[in-house]
Parts: structure tokens; C-alpha cells; sequence
């Protein structure tokens, strides 16, 4: 096959030796199959010959290492001959119960209706029974014999192969690549083996897995109660039976087939979990590491907190009142009722020229975000998520995150409170303050306060974060209710306000609708209204209209501009839409490669792009009336966020590019005063030579 | 005008969910109307409207992917709606499709090469190495590079997996491509290349498009004939310029409106208030009624005809002869009392 496949099924087979005990499990089970296929030449006695002077002898005998049993048949020799003829049974017994079993899955998944409906019934129908009574059934029924047990035990199983592999391919059946397929012109019998059988494929070996073991304890299960294998053969099931009836007198003619059983399928599960880790995307994606409930902050920087912390609250001891740092010290009393000091604002002497005369103070800002650093740390890469981020959001004030997909514009959001997540996610530097109390590194039960209280989050798709299980009336509740000790019935009551206050018709009636019953636009309110529930300062709000039709989009821009006006929340709007962030912020950001490149208010960044990036993806985006002008595109893609360039980031896909941006990295830099809440700032080192 | 390449002529679809366990078979959901379009020889026209309107399900009939359940879809004379096996081939020649999610439409165990090759050695008939020869010309036409025939999906950003599902739809040469929302899930600065490549090779090849999108500025970028649908029906119909310059259905305005611009903050006031009706009990009249500005007593009576006004420009509203573009802001109230249920 090609060359990149390799390194995919490499990375896998590394993965797989990374468990040591699927390493060990292998170890057992290629040992055990060695020895088993070898069976014909190793110098072993005939097993089936039987020598009664020799019978129940112990181990270590000479000539029989392991003993005789009652017929004084060698059992190093029936063992391993016995275990040949178990694996055998076992595997082919797995390899017919997931061929047919995959098959009637697939089948019916592809096909659907009444073939689906058919074949599944007929599943049922044999899961009903429990399936020893099953096999039971099927051998008095076919007569006793090892064929007749392999049969049985996999008909038994066909039930689990049809099971889940129907269940992987009803949800890729629905995948376009299979539309696609068919229109470039293949038949069903190729779409079905061709482009559904590979992708399938893990959920059949993870299958396997899981049922090898117990096929093969079934066989000897069967073969125990000698309706398997048959005198004189030997099978590790028929040897456990023939020692029963010595069990008091020779332990170890029992003892040692079943210790063989014990130790074939232990091996079988490790290598099984082992499979299973590599192959089970849900597993891979970390499932098991339970992310911690707040963001890992860099063990440095918390040090580095800490002693600053220490310092102030030192210097509070000494001179009163340290103002330079506005940090309130390590007091978290104050949370509870907003914490605004009353403003007595003081420019600082190092304040930058601000329009609304003087830039307010740390403490003054519902958010103050200053060097903010979060990298996602993988097994091989460093992710640099978000890089040097900074702005502030002063109370009442809107402030829009622009940048495309994977700048950086939702780590950062998430990095506000804590809710990226570690693994992989660690914030390296930097600090986020509410009213000057700092955030990063804070204690959990502070974020936990703060989170939904005074600084809430909206999301894209209120879909994935709204409980498909309750009424959408509960979650508003439940949301009150997590900070304010109020009673069922006054938090149901705010519920209701609360939809009044996003417009959502008719709320009396729509509070116990759920999730699923109500349109996107209605849904993302009541995401708006569960952001509402404690009165925030803070509202973070993701992309909250990028899923939604531009009719439904305009009213929910509109709400939130309303909400802002009237109750005086401070808004982060976060959008890769400069048309949508100019409609509801004052300031904008616009990130790159998770870097602030350019900030300034609307107006100027829509009248005079300073930054390269800034103004060519404005040109590029159409516009109504812009009729079948050319697009002048930015060529190539952003970079990868692991390998970044040791200069400008945008470097490779400037067209004003020279040799001193890819030198060193570009800081950004203070271009001009007077915009609102903030400087005019742009990343570029051309910055100057822009005269529009 | 010469005969329309392709004809799409009283396609109706309706998907009827299944019957409950107990009590009667729901309504079923009328995704398609009764749409007729034509699509001329180097045409592109573009279809839009908000999502749930129809727009792909009108996409997914054209191709056959799935089949209308009345209508005709006419391609060189012949209709091709109910077209099975080797003759449906024979039409996945001629008219392709281009999805719009450019990853689930690309089987991640596959190669380029397979999903290029896949295409001519099914319905052309060629060999591997003829296929191999071709599949290097097409990554070229995408700007790729030809080293990229050995890679998997996965290994691609969307912007370059798009380029090859437009490659993939472009391996055999085909005369009209159907586009459904081609860009929608891109980035801006890669919507703008994707755009680009999809201009450069409708004038180099020839190409007929039925361009799907949901972006008003995207197809008007692009597009010469515009189609606007809202609740499976066609609401107005003509050459980009007349359709954005001089709508005369309240939607369409409605839709112009809508979009935010850093020009005008006021566009943030709603100029269309509650939600799209459910399409299994559309409302009686006109589909637009329950949230058009202008609507009359009339308006819930009949519904209206497309009609021409001239020059091709196609409108179904009773007040089309007049058109009146919609107030800055309606009333609040309105917002909270004409919202319809839209279940699931
Ligand atoms: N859980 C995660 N693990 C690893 N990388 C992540 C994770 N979440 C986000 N990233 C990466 O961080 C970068 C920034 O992502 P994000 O903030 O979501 O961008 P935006 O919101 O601007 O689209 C991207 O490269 C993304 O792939
Ligand atoms: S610093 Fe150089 S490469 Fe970067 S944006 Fe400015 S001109 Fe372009
Ligand atoms: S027919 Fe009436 S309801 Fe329909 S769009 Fe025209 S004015 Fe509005
Ligand atoms: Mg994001």
C-alpha cells in the first residue's frame, strides 16, 4: 500500500507497546500458539496412548513431566495437543460467528427497512435465549462432537457481531463519502466491501476481542460436559472433565488443563485491551484521562504567583494599600457583590493616551486579560494555542475577537476561567483579572464562583451544551439555582423571567420543552438565557450566531445588543465574521496563529486595515454587489501552530513580506492613540508604510 | 434562448416519517414544491436560502441520489429522475456533485488515488494506469500537487480536501456540476481560494454550475442566474443583478437586509421576526406569510404564482409589481406573537 499508511499503522503499533500488559499478553499467547503448532515434532508421547500401569502418576515422573492421567496417557502431551485442538475450535468458531454475524450487520445497516428489520429480528430472537442454553440447544439437537460445539458456540455469538457492527455502520452509511462513492459510479457490492467494510474494520478486530476468550471457554465448557470433543481426543475442556472425577486424589489432572485455560485467556484480554485502545477512537481521544476540572496552570508561573502574591500582601502589610498592582492581595471575600471598588480612578503615570480620559485602572475592569499563554502539550508537539494575548473590557463595553478557525479565539475565551482542557491544555503565562482579582492559578472553588455567576459563557451550538434529558425550563432553573439560594419554585419563576428577557415566545408554555423541540435560533436564547441566570458582569459569547440563518442571526445580534444597553454586561464577541462583530463591538481584536495582530475600534479597522492579513481578508470576503469581481485570495494556509516560524507568522503568505520579518518575531506595537478602551495596535513591522 | 441543458420540472419531494406505533402516520415533511428551473450551457446559477428551505434536498434529487417523489428532471431532452443502474451511470458522467462537507465526503480509508481513480475506471471504463495518468492531470487542475495522490484525508486541511472532492467530481469530464453549499464550511481567506478555482475552471472547462449556498454575497460573487427559495418553493428568480439590486419579494429583501454590515449598524435591528414555519404543515397562501412584512388578508387565501415581470426576473408575491423594501425595525410584539413551532 502507499507510503502514508505506514506511519499511521506504525504510530499504532507503538501505542500498542506502550501497554505493558498487552505486551505480556501477546507474549503468553505467541508462546502458547508456538508451542501448539509444534506440536507434530516436538519429541512428545502419542497423546491417546494409554498405559495403565503408568495411570495417575504425579509430575515431574520420568517420562512424563507433567504426569499421567487415570488411562496413563502422558499430559504434557495431551495439554499441548488438547490446546491445539481448543484454539482451533475457538478461533474458527470466532472467525465464522464475525464473518456472518459482520455480514447480516453490515447488510442490514446498508439496506435498511424491511431487510434491516428482518435480519434484526432474527438477532433478537437467538439473543432472547441465554446463550449456554443456547448452545445446549444446538448440540442435543446436532448430537455431541467438536464440530457440531463449533457450530453451536458460533451461532451463539453471531449475535454480537451483528449487534455492533450494525450499529457502526448505521451511522456511516449516512456519511456523504458513501453518496459519493455511488456517484462515481460504483455498485452497491463495492460500496459495501469497498468503502464500508475498512471503516468498520476496528469495530469487527475490537469485537474479536472481546469474544475469542470466551469462544474458547465456551468450547471448553462444552466439551467439559462431553458434548464436544470426544474420547479419546483431547481438548482442554474434555481434560478437565476426565479430572474431575479424580480431583481429591490427583489435583493436578484437573488442575493443569484449567491453569492452561486461566492463562490462554488472560493473554487473550490483554492483547484484546491493548487492541482495543489502539483501535477505539473514543479511547484514544483520551476518554479515560478524566480532564481536571480547571486548566493546568505552568508550575513556574503558579510559583511566580504565588510570590508576588506574597509580596503584596507584604508591601499591602507595610504601606497600605498597593495600588500599583490593583490586586486586592489573596482577599477573595469580595466576589459575591461584583467587587467593584468605588471609583476613584487613577491614571497611571506609564497610561498610554486613552480617549475616555485616562485608561481606568486594573480594578475598575470586569476583564483584564494581559500576556495570556495557553499551549496544548502532546505526546510530540507543543501546540501554541493562544500566544501573548491581551486586551481589556471595561464595564458596559463590547469587545469583538475576530480571527478564522484555529487562531486562537476560543482558547483564549476558555483560558478567561479555567475551562480549557488539561490534559492537553496548560496556560504558560500570562494573567486574567476580574476587577484586579487574578484568575490564573486562582483556587478551584474561585473559579467555580465565578464561572456562570459573574462571568458566563454563550456557545456556538447550545445543542451540545444543553442536556438533551431535561426541559429547558429545568436547565435555566438549575442554572439560577447554582448560585442563588433560592427554592424550586423561585428558581422555575426566574426560569420563566429569564426567557421573557431573551423573547422567547410564549415562554410559559415553551418552559418544559426540551432541547430537541425547539429551532436553533430559539435554542441559542435559551443559551443566552442560562448566561443570564445570576447576573453576570461578563459575557463571554463563542461564535454564538455562526450556526444560525442570517434572518435568525440578526435578532439574537440584536438581543444581545439590547441586553448589553440595558443591563450594562460587558461582552467579548467572539467571531470569524467582521461583519457580525462589527455589528454588536466597539473594539475589535484580530488574532492570527494565536496571536493578536491588529486592535483598534471598528470604524478604524474597517476604514484602514494596518495589518497585511487584516486587510487582505477583508478583501477577500465577498459582498453583495461585489458581482463576479475577482477574488484575490490569500494564497496557502496558516501555519502549523507546533512548528511556528521564528518571525511574523504571516510571513510565508504576505505580499509585503522582506527579509526582516522572518528574523525575529514581531511584537506588537502601539500604532496610534485614541480608540476606544485601547490603543491602536498592529504586529508588523510595515505597519508605517500603510497610507490609505 | 437555445434549449436548457438542464431542466428541473415540478420536482416535488416529500420524506413521510414512519408510522407511529399507535395513532396515524405523521404529515409528511414537504422539503421540495413543486420547483422549476432551467439551467442553460455555461450557466451558473446560483440557489439560495436560509437552511431547512430545500436547497439540498433539491441538490440530492437533481443528482439522483435521491429520487423526487413527483417531477421531472430533464437533462438533453430526456427526463433522468427515475433513472436506475447502468443508465443512472451514464448520467453520473455528465453531472456531478460537489458536497459540502469536504471531509465526510472523502472516505478516510482512501487514498487520492483511489477516490480520483474511482470515478474513470467505474464510468469511463478506464484502466488503473490511464486512471493514474488522468488523477495527476486533475490534481493539477486543483492546484495540488501530484505527491498528494498518496495521501489519506485526514492529512488534509478542508480548504485542500474540497480541492479534491472537486476533483473527484471533475474526473470524468462532466458538463454541469451541482455545488451544495461548496464553501460553507470553509474559512473566509479559503472560501476566496476555493472560489476562485471554481471560476477559473468553469472558463476553462466549460462548466455548468447549480451553485447551492446560503451566502447571498457568495453566489452573487459568482453566480449570473439567482433562484431564492424559502420553505421549498421558489420566492423570486433572475439574473444576479436584478434579484440583489432591485428584489421584488419581501424575502429576498428580508435576506439582503439581514446580512450585517460595518457599514450600516442599524442592520442589526430584525427585519424578520420569529422562525422558519414547519415544512410538514406550511402554512396556508403564501409560504412567507406568517413573517412578511407586507402580507394582507389575501395573502393567507391563495399562493401566489411565479410570475414574470420581465426579462426573466420571476416573482411569487401578490404585491411583486411594487415592490417595497422592509421596515427598519418591526414590531416587538410581532416578534413574540407570530413565532411558529419548528419541532426537531
Ligand atoms: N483539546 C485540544 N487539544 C489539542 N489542541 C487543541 C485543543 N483545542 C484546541 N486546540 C488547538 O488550538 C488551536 C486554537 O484553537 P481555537 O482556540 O479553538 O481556535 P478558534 O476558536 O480561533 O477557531 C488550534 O490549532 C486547535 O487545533
Ligand atoms: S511583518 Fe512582514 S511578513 Fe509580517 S505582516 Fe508585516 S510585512 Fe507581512
Ligand atoms: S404574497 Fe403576501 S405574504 Fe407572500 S410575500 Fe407577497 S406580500 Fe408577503
Ligand atoms: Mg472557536
Amino acid at each position: 500500500m502507499s507510503g502514508s499508511v505506514r506511519p499511521r499503522f506504525g504510530a499504532g503499533l507503538r501505542r500498542f507497546f506502550y501497554n505493558r500488559l498487552a505486551v505480556v499478553g501477546l507474549g503468553i499467547l505467541i508462546a502458547i500458539a508456538a508451542v501448539s503448532l509444534l506440536a507434530p515434532i516436538l519429541p512428545l508421547a502419542h497423546p491417546n496412548i494409554t498405559d495403565l500401569a503408568m495411570r495417575i502418576m504425579p509430575p515431574g515422573t520420568e517420562g512424563h513431566v507433567l504426569g499421567t492421567d487415570q488411562l496413563g496417557r502422558d499430559i504434557l502431551s495431551r495439554l499441548i495437543w488438547g490446546t491445539r485442538i481448543s484454539l482451533a475450535v475457538g478461533l474458527s468458531a470466532t472467525a465464522i460467528a464475525a464473518i456472518i454475524g459482520s455480514l447480516i450487520g453490515i447488510v442490514s445497516a446498508f439496506y435498511g427497512g424491511v431487510i434491516d428489520n428482518t435480519l434484526m429480528r432474527g438477532i433478537d430472537m437467538l439473543m432472547a435465549f441465554p446463550y449456554i442454553l443456547l448452545a445446549l440447544a444446538i448440540v442435543a439437537v446436532l448430537g455431541p462432537g467438536l464440530f457440531n460445539a463449533l457450530i453451536a458456540i458460533s451461532v451463539v455469538n453471531i449475535p454480537f457481531f451483528a449487534r455492533n457492527v450494525r450499529g457502526a455502520t448505521v451511522s456511516l452509511v449516512r456519511l456523504e463519502y458513501i453518496d459519493a462513492a455511488r456517484l462515481s459510479g460504483k455498485n452497491n457490492f463495492k460500496i459495501l466491501f469497498g468503502e464500508l467494510l475498512p471503516n468498520v474494520m476496528p469495530v469487527i478486530v475490537i469485537t474479536i476481542s472481546t469474544t475469542v476468550g470466551w469462544m474458547i471457554l465456551e468450547t471448553a465448557g462444552l466439551s467439559f460436559l462431553g458434548l464436544g470433543a470426544q474420547p479419546p481426543t483431547p481438548d482442554l475442556g474434555s481434560m478437565l472433565g476426565d479430572g474431575r472425577s479424580v480431583i481429591l486424589t490427583a489435583p493436578h489432572v484437573a488442575t493443569l488443563p484449567g491453569l492452561v485455560i486461566l492463562v490462554l485467556v488472560i493473554g487473550i484480554n490483554l492483547v484484546g485491551d491493548g487492541l482495543r485502545d489502539v483501535l477505539d477512537p473514543y479511547l484514544r481521544a483520551g476518554a479515560l484521562v478524566s480532564p481536571r476540572p480547571a486548566t493546568e496552570v505552568d508550575a513556574k508561573l503558579l510559583a511566580r504567583k504565588r510570590a508576588e502574591k506574597a509580596d503584596d500582601r507584604r508591601a499591602g502589610e507595610s504601606e497600605d494599600g498597593n495600588r500599583k498592582t490593583g490586586a486586592p492581595g489573596g482577599a477573595q471575600s469580595d466576589g459575591g457583590d461584583s467587587g467593584q471598588p468605588d471609583g476613584d480612578a487613577q491614571s497611571d503615570g506609564d497610561g498610554s493616551g486613552h480617549s475616555d480620559g485616562g485608561a481606568p485602572h486594573i480594578s475598575e475592569l470586569p476583564l483584564s486579560v494581559r500576556n495570556l499563554r495557553t499551549w496544548f502539550w502532546q505526546r510530540d508537539a507543543q501546540i501554541h494555542a493562544a500566544d501573548d494575548v491581551s486586551f481589556d473590557l471595561p464595564k458596559g463595553r463590547a469587545l469583538g475577537i475576530m480571527g478564522e478557525s484555529g487562531s486562537g479565539k476560543s482558547v483564549t475565551a476558555l483560558s478567561v476561567l479555567g475551562l480549557v482542557p488539561t490534559p492537553p491544555g496548560r496556560i504558560m503565562d500570562g494573567s486574567v483579572a476580574y476587577y484586579g482579582e487574578e484568575l490564573v492559578g486562582a483556587p478551584l472553588e474561585k473559579l467555580r464562583f465565578y464561572r456562570g455567576n459573574r462571568i458566563a459563557y454563550i456557545f456556538q451550538n447550545p445543542m451540545t451544551s444543553l442536556n438533551p434529558l431535561f426541559s429547558v425550563g429545568e436547565q435555566i432553573a438549575e442554572a439560577v439555582r447554582r448560585h442563588q439560594p433560592v427554592t424550586g419554585e423561585e428558581a422555575r419563576a426566574k426560569a420563566g423571567e429569564l426567557m421573557d428577557m431573551v423573547q422567547i415566545p410564549d415562554a410559559r408554555r415553551r418552559i418544559n420543552d426540551y432541547p430537541h423541540q425547539l429551532s436553533g435560533g430559539m435554542r441559542q436564547r435559551i443559551g443566552i438565557a442560562i448566561a443570564l441566570a445570576n447576573d453576570p458582569d461578563v459575557i463571554i459569547a463563542d461564535e454564538p450566531t455562526t450556526a444560525l440563518d442570517v434572518t435568525i442571526q440578526a435578532q439574537i445580534l440584536r438581543l444581545l445588543e439590547d441586553l448589553r444597553e440595558r443591563y450594562g454586561v460587558s461582552l467579548v464577541f467572539i467571531s470569524h465574521d467582521f461583519g457580525v462583530v462589527s455589528a454588536v463591538c466597539e473594539r475589535i481584536v484580530v488574532m492570527y496563529a494565536g496571536e493578536i495582530v491588529e486592535s483598534g475600534s471598528v470604524e478604524e479597522i474597517y476604514r484602514r486595515p494596518l495589518h497585511p492579513y487584516t486587510r487582505r481578508l477583508m478583501a477577500c470576503v465577498p459582498k453583495v454587489g461585489s458581482r463576479g469581481a475577482e477574488m484575490d485570495a490569500i494564497p496557502g494556509l496558516p501555519p502549523a501552530l507546533d512548528r511556528l516560524p521564528a518571525g511574523c507568522r504571516f510571513a510565508d503568505r504576505c505580499d509585503m513580506a522582506i527579509e526582516a520579518c522572518t528574523s525575529a518575531p514581531v511584537p506588537l506595537e502601539e500604532h496610534a492613540n485614541g480608540s476606544p478602551f485601547g490603543a491602536r495596535e498592529v504586529r508588523c513591522i510595515r505597519a508605517k508604510e500603510v497610507t490609505v | 434562448m437555445s434549449e436548457p441543458v438542464l431542466s428541473i420540472r415540478g420536482v416535488r419531494k416529500y420524506f413521510s416519517e414512519r408510522r407511529r406505533l399507535f395513532g396515524s402516520t405523521p404529515p409528511p415533511i414537504q422539503a421540495v414544491q413543486n420547483i422549476n428551473l432551467d439551467l442553460y450551457s455555461g450557466d451558473s446559477l446560483g440557489v439560495v436560502g436560509e437552511s431547512g428551505c430545500g436547497k439540498s434536498t433539491l441538490a440530492r434529487t437533481i443528482v439522483g441520489i435521491i429520487p423526487p417523489t413527483s417531477g421531472e428532471i430533464v437533462y438533453r431532452g430526456s427526463d433522468i429522475a427515475s433513472l436506475k443502474g447502468r443508465e443512472r451511470r451514464e448520467i453520473y458522467k455528465h453531472i456531478q456533485f460537489v458536497f459540502q462537507d469536504p471531509t465526510s465526503s472523502l472516505n478516510p480509508r482512501k487514498t487520492v488515488r483511489e477516490i480520483l481513480s474511482a470515478p474513470m475506471i467505474e464510468l469511463l471504463g478506464l484502466d488503473k494506469r490511464e486512471a493514474e495518468r488522468r488523477a495527476q492531470a486533475l490534481m493539477d487542475k486543483v492546484n495540488m500537487r501530484p505527491e498528494f495522490l498518496d495521501r489519506h484525508p485526514h492529512e488534509f486541511s478542508g480548504g485542500q480536501a474540497q480541492r479534491i472532492g472537486i476533483a473527484r467530481a471533475l474526473a470524468t469530464n462532466p458538463e454541469v456540476l451541482i455545488l451544495d453549499e461548496p464553501v460553507s464550511a470553509l474559512d473566509v481567506s479559503i472560501q476566496a481560494q476555493i472560489l476562485q478555482l471554481l471560476k477559473s475552471l468553469k472558463s476553462d472547462l466549460g462548466l455548468t454550475y447549480l451553485f447551492i449556498s446560503h451566502d447571498l454575497a457568495v453566489v452573487d460573487n459568482l453566480c449570473d442566474r439567482v433562484a431564492v427559495m424559502y420553505l421549498g418553493s421558489v420566492m423570486e428568480e433572475g439574473s444576479a443583478h436584478r434579484i440583489f439590486d432591485n428584489p421584488r419579494h419581501p424575502y429576498t429583501n428580508v435576506l439582503l437586509a439581514s446580512i450585517p454590515h460595518p457599514d450600516q449598524h442599524e442592520t442589526t435591528s430584525i427585519r424578520l421576526s420569529g422562525d422558519l414555519p414547519n415544512p410538514a404543515d406550511p402554512p396556508p397562501g403564501c409560504p412567507f406569510q406568517p413573517r412578511c412584512y407586507r402580507a394582507t388578508a389575501q395573502c393567507s387565501q391563495s399562493k401566489p404564482a411565479l410570475i414574470d415581470y420581465g426579462s426573466g426576473h420571476k416573482a411569487a408575491c401578490f404585491y411583486a409589481d411594487a415592490p417595497e423594501p422592509p421596515p427598519a425595525a418591526p414590531l416587538e410584539s410581532q416578534a413574540v406573537a407570530e413565532t411558529a413551532d419548528v419541532s426537531g
